[in-house]
């Protein structure tokens, strides 16, 4: 599943998103695919718990984003990470209540 | 531009070969306001995930210089990897860094996923194949 528009971090238009790298979308997909699993057994979380993992993704990303990778997780894994818990968020309405 | 002359405690240690392998790459890039940068975030089969990056510091690291080689951490990373030993392992299932967290209470196959006392909630796939 690829984010729409309205799911990018920078918050502007995805014009050229196959240009993503291949980490952003495993990043973005990591987290589909384990609220998913969390789902079949039974956990749903809160919108407080996404807020946070949002928050707190979002925050070690802006501070790595300017790195070289090299090792374990790249910046744009988290990248990815921080658009598909928006995405999560947005499908519980709380991402952006004063939009629409 | 920060200042980097007051470097604090090491919160982590890098093992001569680790050192050795980030020493070549910093050399490779040419710029020697480059550190190794380690951050932890969450995700993967066991909750939490690592990265590594040779970056530039930033308002809120910690940083310090073990085996010659200056160390880059976040403050929300610090307080899962405090006490963490980075090392470069190259073996038949690949070649690459590890870090060994005795914070972590389980770990991936992978070596970029753990688990700590505090974290709740079951072990989830990272992808990684582990």
């Amino acid at each position: 599943m690829l984010p729409d528009q309205s799911e990018t971090s920078s918050g502007g238009p995805l014009v050229d998103y196959l240009a993503e790298s291949s980490d952003y979308y495993a990043g973005f997909t990591s987290v589909l695919r384990e609220i998913a699993d969390a789902q079949a057994r039974g956990y749903q979380p809160t919108e407080r718990q996404l807020v946070l993992a949002v928050t707190h993704s979002a925050r070690i990303y802006t501070t790595a984003r300017g790195g070289k990778p090299i090792g374990g997780r790249s910046p744009d894994w988290l990248r990815g990470r921080v658009d598909g818990l928006r995405s999560l968020l947005r499908r519980t309405g709380v991402a952006r209540p004063w939009a629409e | 531009m920060i200042d980097n002359s007051e470097t604090q405690t090491a919160l982590i240690t890098v093992t001569p070969t680790a050192a050795e392998k980030v020493r070549e790459l910093l050399e490779a890039e040419g710029n020697p306001e480059l550190g190794l940068r380690i951050f932890v975030a969450g995700g993967g089969c066991s909750g939490l995930q690592y990265g590594m990056t040779l970056d530039e510091t930033q308002d809120s690291d910690s940083i310090f210089e073990t085996q010659g080689v200056r160390v880059l951490i976040d403050e929300m990373s610090a307080e899962y990897i405090s006490g963490s030993e980075v090392d470069y392992v190259d073996s038949l299932m690949g070649a690459g860094f590890t870090v060994n967290n005795p914070n972590a209470v389980s770990t991936c196959g992978c070596g970029h996923s753990f688990k700590t006392a505090g974290d709740s909630g079951a072990a989830r796939s990272c992808g990684c194949g582990h």
